[in-house]
């Protein structure tokens, strides 16, 4: 089978349409905005398809490119952090354990779980609130790693980084976007 | 999560979660922000529903992937 027969792009709009919509209309609340990233989803998909390799299923790689263009929308919405430089969360400025390895500060219990997270607005609210708003290669490499699903080594070669950086942006990626869901969820 | 530990390292993490119910914490929920990122079975999303593109908005991306 070769890659242009994995996509069809005539049946995209029919076919995911309206679930890519449901999905962004739940995250940025305006009918408008949300066909707009349905579009441009879309447009990126259709420039991007000859790359797609048929590793996931069409569906899910549409929804990673949606999820993406999401991001980018909460990040120009409030662009504050994202072009802080990686280093000011370096372990040094910001550290997470004390010097006898102890949590600086311990993670409570979130008692939710992946279906009642989704469902909780505030929550995946909180949840691309914080991954916009961390530093710029953080979130890319969190974004490439947990919604594209690439692995370290694909990482490393898109971001012209060694895999000892990519594990340090990693860890750092998780821990940054741990905490700021935790403080800025708000539970019901 | 993002390469295999040898075995020994795997057993000393096992273990220290045992016993340090923040780390198993840490885990649980690192594991779930990897399952809300990288998931596309969405209740109220995937299910069939009546909220949909309008037939504008249909129109209108078809339109636009056609020419570009």
């Amino acid at each position: 089978m070769d890659d242009a027969s994995l996509v069809n792009p005539d049946t995209w709009v029919d076919q995911y349409g309206d679930i890519l919509f449901r999905y962004a209309l739940q995250r940025v609340k305006d009918t408008g905005v949300a066909e707009e990233l349905v579009q441009e989803t879309f447009l990126a998909a259709m420039r991007a398809k000859d790359r797609f390799r048929g590793q996931s299923t069409e569906q899910t790689w549409l929804f990673a490119i949606l999820k993406h263009k999401i991001i980018d929308y909460y990040r120009r919405k409030k662009p504050d952090r994202s072009d802080m430089d990686v280093e000011d969360f370096a372990e040094t400025k910001n550290p997470f354990f004390s010097a006898n390895g102890k949590w600086q500060i311990q993670p409570t219990r979130w008692d939710i779980n992946p279906i009642e997270a989704y469902e909780q607005k505030e929550f995946m609210d909180a949840f691309y609130q914080c991954i916009s708003q961390m530093p710029q290669r953080l979130a890319d490499a969190f974004v490439h790693r947990e919604i594209d699903g690439l692995s370290t080594e694909e990482i490393c070669k898109l971001m012209d980084i060694t895999a000892s950086n990519c594990w340090v942006m990693l860890y750092r990626a998780r821990m940054l976007l741990r905490r700021c869901i935790e403080t800025n969820w708000t539970r019901i | 999560m993002d390469w295999k530990l040898p075995v020994h390292e795997r057993m000393l993490i096992r273990m220290h979660q045992l016993m340090c119910r923040y780390c198993a914490r840490f885990r649980r929920q690192l594991l779930l922000l990897r399952e809300l990122s990288r998931s596309d079975k969405l209740p109220g999303v995937t299910q069939k529903s009546a909220l949909g593109l309008s037939p504008d908005a249909r129109a209108r991306i078809k339109s636009a992937l056609k020419a570009g």
